[in-house]
């Protein structure tokens, strides 16, 4: 191993063990990496912003982020919540299996942090109100917003990296790990109900009159805002699923990060006065962090690093297409619940790129969904094992709910352990009818 | 006598009320009811910042002026209907340092809080803010056992 190679790999852990560490901030850890990387000469700062910094994948967030701070200020997130509670009626039992089901549809679209930051908020609420224990329907939410977001390419940033990198598109993701995020939520949600239906009420006087006397229309704070923040998401997910067809038929370049920057953009100019507020909301911290990342994994590419790492994975695997695939997707799925998984996806991009391309092992596309679902499920074992669920965990002990660790795993495991089994079945199966 | 009762929200500290009530009826007391909102996560208050605006709709649609306030003034309505008139105080930190700096400027003869809080599962063992509390107070600590019937 060369100089530049050790210098790459060390900055690299450094970067991972400081990120995991959380005394630093993430994007500041990031961006310190990178810097260090270009000071040293691994990477030119031309290369670095041309080569390794994936510009497709920042501008497909910025969009997504864009349209979500426009339903956030409009009130969508708590209309919706309180619209289902009324539909289900205030039953707490009802609420604690199908909000974990909102958050799974909502995640597969939009930023499972944004939804948890909301739902674990309202569920809070509720349950204070129907005197219903909050904690397994919160972690129930987050599991399920982690299942929910490995559906669709834009559902969680590790796909948004896989696909764009790898050039997968979001009806790729729709179709092949769609079916499988459907049943292994099932799942979940199941494990979630025979584990803590009986302790869920916790006795004491129920308010529901307070809750049956609100109107759900009142959490909209802006109607025109409203209309404008769910027209944008529409378009988005029309284009996100049109894009290769229009590009390919029409030869218009409308590929995946426009889907979501061009009706977020409309969005910003007719947004009149709000169009302040909304950009004040959108997450810059999190794209930074991400272009940090994407140099210091650039310095293990270039480096060969990777390619090393790939070629030895692929040697030891070859020929074994289900062994390959299923340890891709637990060793995604064990390290997600470790460490940050936005770093680990990137890593992961380069080296099943390396080995797709060496003979006897799978396609691109089935390891692809093996990292993919392992990545984003994985995350739920633990409180920090992904944003969303740091997110739930910190606002729950706000509202003087400390779930602790033990608990959370004690809730959490079985749930993403029955989850992860399903996508490894379904995995199986792929491999049997060759359909990936 | 000034006592300190530590809430958090939870049914141990509302048991911890009514249990030092019952026991300290009538003695000339002075209450003061604390709240002690735990710091959050740097990423929690990052994302709060960002919807903070909506948050506080939620809060102004389910009636409350925030958990912290909404914790302490509940306190204060149940040791009234046992009979106890008490002031309010709201902090922000580490609970066992903030209820320990709380005693040292209030000058309290007693603290009462629960032996396990809101965090509690049902295993009945000494939670660590209690613990804490117990070790280092400078005042005589009532610690009430959550779910204990005296």
């Amino acid at each position: 191993m060369g100089l530049s190679a050790v210098l790459a790999v060390s900055i690299f852990l450094a970067t991972y063990v400081a990120i995991g560490m959380e005394k630093i901030n993430r994007t500041i850890v990031s961006m310190s990496g990178a810097i260090l990387l270009l000071l040293v000469g691994v990477l030119s700062l031309k290369e670095a912003v041309t080569t390794y910094v994936h510009w497709e994948t920042v501008g497909l967030l910025f969009g997504m982020f864009t349209i979500i701070a426009v339903l956030s200020e409009a009130g969508f997130f708590t209309y919706m919540a309180l619209v289902v509670a009324k539909k289900l009626d205030y039953n707490p039992l009802r609420i604690f299996v199908v909000f974990p089901l909102v958050t799974a549809f909502l995640a597969a679209f939009m930023d499972s942090i944004t939804v948890m930051l909301f739902f674990a908020t309202l569920t809070y609420e509720l349950s204070r109100l129907l005197r219903f224990d909050a904690i397994p329907v919160v972690v129930a939410e987050v599991c399920l917003a982690n299942i929910g977001g490995a559906s669709t390419l834009v559902g969680d940033p590790p796909n948004v990296i896989l696909g764009l990198m790898l050039g997968f598109s979001f009806n790729d993701f729709v179709i092949h790990n769609g079916p499988t995020a459907v049943v292994a939520s099932l799942g979940a949600i199941g494990v979630a109900y025979l584990q803590s239906r009986k302790r869920l009420m916790l006795g004491g006087t129920v308010d529901r009159e307070a809750l049956l006397a609100m109107d759900p229309a009142k959490a909209i704070k802006d109607a025109w805002l409203f209309k404008l923040g769910l027209g944008a998401f529409l378009v988005a997910i029309v284009f996100l699923v049109t894009h290769a067809w229009v590009e390919r038929t029409l030869h218009i370049p409308l590929t995946a990060p426009l889907a979501p920057l061009i009706p977020a953009f409309f969005i910003l100019i007719l947004g009149g006065t709000k169009t302040e507020d909304i950009l004040r909301k959108i997450d810059y911290d999190v794209l930074l962090f991400f272009i940090g990342l994407f140099v210091v994994v650039g310095g293990l590419e270039k480096t060969g690093v990777i390619k090393a790492l790939a070629d030895f994975i692929a040697n030891v695997f070859r020929h074994q297409d289900l062994a390959l695939v299923s340890t891709l997707m637990w060793f995604s799925a064990v390290s997600s619940a470790i460490v940050d998984n936005v770093p680990f996806a990137l890593s992961m991009a380069y080296v099943i790129k390396n080995i797709a391309g060496q003979v006897g092992v799978p396609a691109l596309s089935i390891m692809v969904w093996a990292v993919s679902l392992g990545t984003d499920i994985g995350g739920n074992g633990t409180p920090i094992g992904a944003s969303a669920n740091v997110v739930a965990y910190a606002a729950m002990e706000k509202h003087g709910h400390r779930i602790g660790w033990p608990r959370w795993m004690w809730l959490a495991i079985p749930q993403t352990l029955v989850a992860l089994l399903i996508c490894n079945l379904g995995l199986a199966l792929k491999l049997w009818l060759r359909f990936y | 006598m000034r006592i300190l009762f530590c809430v958090d929200g939870s049914e141990g500290a509302d048991q911890a009320l009514a249990r030092g009530v019952a026991w300290l009826r009538n003695a000339g007391i002075q209450a003061v009811v604390l709240h002690v909102i735990p710091e959050v996560d740097e990423r929690l208050r990052h994302y709060e910042r960002l919807h903070e605006a909506e948050l506080s709709e939620i809060e102004r649609l389910f009636g409350h002026g925030g958990h912290g306030l909404e914790v302490a003034i509940q306190a204060r309505e149940r040791l009234k209907q046992l009979g106890l008139e008490a002031d309010r105080k709201v902090r922000e930190g580490d609970p066992a340092a903030e209820i320990l700096a709380e005693i040292r400027d209030g000058r309290y003869d007693l603290v009462v809080l629960a032996s396990d809080g809101a965090g509690g599962v049902e295993e009945p063992r000494l939670g660590s803010v209690a613990e804490q509390v117990l070790r280092q107070a400078p005042a005589s600590v009532l610690v009430v056992r959550a779910g204990a019937r005296r």
